[in-house]
């Protein structure tokens, strides 16, 4: 039946291909409106109000995101620091747990795995969480802050399975006895095996650091520690958020910049490079995505 | 002394464990003491463990505040249901239909824009839900040729919510589905095909009891997180507005704002511990049934 299907289109491959598109379509056409506003000219916004047709196109408000681009790009320093010191240390703080727990001789690996399950029934909620991380560790305005809370049981438990369904604990054995010890069995055996579901989580991960805007928005307050998610939440509410910024480091005049300063389509084309890694590296992660998707689905 | 031995022997992994031990420890245990604040009078100078202790008294506030409590419980719940249903229905429909699709490239790519705006953290999604509903020129009210002011509207939230949230989900959320379909082995189908069951009765006598078992088992072990929604969504996406509380609120939303404005902890605390309460019995609850229907399901 499914050869017969792929020889002749039939009307039901038809109807579900029209709707499987305009359900794509759907799902494109509010980046594709976004795009479009921000090589809107603001009268035109102005006038008409936002359309996928403008009456003006203009390049304003991206010569805008280049001149103010200060802050922009400190914003973007911050995040890619959180992103890829926030990545490595997860995953080898995740990884290097992963193992001693996949250990089948390792006696207290029953307990460690209770203290890793608790938090995933019971939690502090954020009022406990943020008092205790802002007067206990003095952690407001830290960039720490932003990095360290980053460990997750499911990914614990996503890299455990692996291990404990791709290596062999004889492999594991017989490397002690060649007189490896723990950290280069894990460093030389293990983790070369564990490179797949290694990419999955750290996909994860990288893209959960470089999306959290949470954590950013409850703890940070300096500008020079501001991340991008941070920032659009910033200018969100007001753009000249970017302008004070600009206005202090290059001497530029404050009031004309703000008199000249498209607003509407200069949100939406900061948004625009704020989004960009992701939409550009989102073809080549996706698959990783998926990976890590199934492979959480079984438990070990 | 067993247990001491085998510790000693294997020191290094313990080494190796020590990093996210103290990590849990940390963000994870010492915030869960910190729900001890509930019964306490919070006095920011003294912090959590030094406050006086007042009994019950933010739990009487709590029942007080009658309309609060059952509103955000409401809200949270409803949503809660509401997103599960049509999401569940949602990815299976969806799954079924990239699955049924003998086009398999197309259907990639198809799938691959539906997967996109799961990338797209709810900050810029704001962006682009004001850029529709704003009351001047937003692109709603210029297809209704209207001038309505959504951002007033509580009674339309509800709805917009749900689009926003089936947008940025469905795509993903059907993923986990499409690969139980594609282990479903084909002679299934085959030996029907013989039988001479047509399109129909495959799909409703195959393929969606070949689903039930996921169905159920994501429904049930998304019930643990009943209490806790997305700020997100709940918190940016709506800006805040006060307006829109009615509809929109939920008991994350209303805590991040309680932090967000450092108001009176009294209160809030009381709703954490609530949250946490009812949050860990769902989880607890709700595992103790997968255990029996499906022990590989099992949280623990």
């Amino acid at each position: 039946m499914r050869t017969t299907r792929k020889k002749h289109i039939t009307f039901a491959q038809l109807v579900l291909g029209l709707l499987l598109g305009v359900y794509a379509f759907v799902c494109l056409m509010p980046l594709v409106l976004c795009v479009i506003v921000s090589f809107s000219s603001d009268a035109s916004i102005q006038s008409k109000g936002f359309s996928f047709f403008p009456e003006e196109w203009s390049l304003q408000a991206w010569t805008y995101v280049g001149s103010f681009g200060n802050q922009l790009l400190t914003s973007y320093g911050v995040t890619i620091f959180i992103t890829v010191v926030g990545t490595i240390f997860g995953l080898i703080v995740m990884g290097t747990f992963a193992y001693a727990l996949s250990r089948q001789q390792f006696q207290l690996r029953k307990a460690f795995s209770i203290v890793m399950l608790i938090p995933m029934l019971f939690s502090g909620g954020m009022l406990a969480g943020y008092l205790v991380n802002t007067q206990l560790y003095h952690l407001k305005d830290s960039i720490w802050v932003l990095i360290l809370p980053g460990i997750s049981t499911m990914y614990i438990i996503i890299l455990r399975t692996y291990i404990q369904m791709n290596i062999p604990d004889s492999l594991m054995e017989s490397a002690k006895i060649d007189g490896a010890g723990e950290i280069r069995t894990f460093a030389q055996i293990v983790l070369p095996t564990m490179v797949p579901a290694m990419a999955s989580v750290g996909f994860m991960l990288a893209v959960g650091y470089w999306n959290d805007w949470n954590r950013a928005f409850l703890y940070i307050t300096s500008a020079s520690k501001t991340p991008l998610q941070l920032l659009l939440i910033r200018i969100e509410k007001n753009i000249e958020f970017l302008l004070q910024e600009a206005t202090m480091s290059s001497g530029l005049d404050y009031t004309e910049l703000k008199a000249s300063l498209p607003e509407e389509s200069g949100r939406m084309a900061i948004m625009l490079t704020v989004l960009g890694p992701i939409l550009i590296a989102y073809p080549f992660f996706q698959k990783y995505f998926i990976q890590g998707l199934t492979v959480g689905s079984v438990k070990g | 002394m067993n247990l001491l031995r085998n510790s000693w022997k294997n020191r290094w992994l313990i080494v190796m464990s020590l990093p996210a031990l103290i990590l849990f420890i940390m963000f994870s245990y010492i915030p869960m003491f910190g729900l001890v604040l509930a019964f306490k009078k919070f006095d920011y100078s003294k912090g959590i463990f030094g406050s006086p202790w007042c009994g019950l008294n933010n739990f009487r506030l709590l029942f007080i505040s009658g309309q609060t409590f059952w509103r955000l419980t409401r809200n949270t719940v409803g949503y809660y249901l509401l997103f599960t249903i049509t999401g569940t229905i949602g990815n299976v429909f969806l799954a079924i239909g990239i699955y049924e699709f003998a086009y398999k490239k197309l259907g990639k790519f198809f799938q691959s824009c539906m997967i996109l705006p799961t990338f797209i953290t709810y900050i810029a999604v704001t962006f682009i839900v004001y850029a529709c509903l704003r009351t001047d020129g937003g692109l709603v009210n210029r297809l209704l040729g209207k001038n309505i002011n959504w951002y007033l509207n509580a009674d339309a939230w509800p709805v917009i919510l749900l689009i926003v949230r089936t947008w940025k989900s469905v795509g993903y959320g059907s993923v986990l589905y499409l690969s139980v379909l594609a282990g479903i082995d084909t002679q299934l189908y085959e030996a029907a095909a013989l039988d001479g069951a047509n399109a129909r009765q495959k799909m409703w006598h195959i393929t969606l009891p070949m689903l039930l078992p996921m169905v159920a088992i994501m429904t049930l072990l998304g019930l643990g997180s009943i209490m806790y929604s997305d700020t997100g969504l709940f918190y940016q996406v709506t800006k805040n507005v006060g307006a829109l509380y009615r509809t929109t609120q939920v008991l994350d939303s209303y805590v991040l704002n309680a932090i967000m404005s450092s108001t009176d902890f009294s209160l809030t605390s009381a709703i954490t511990f609530y949250q946490s309460v009812v949050g860990c019995i769902m989880v607890v609850g709700t595992n103790a049934i997968v255990r029996k229907v499906s022990p590989e399901n099992a949280l623990f």
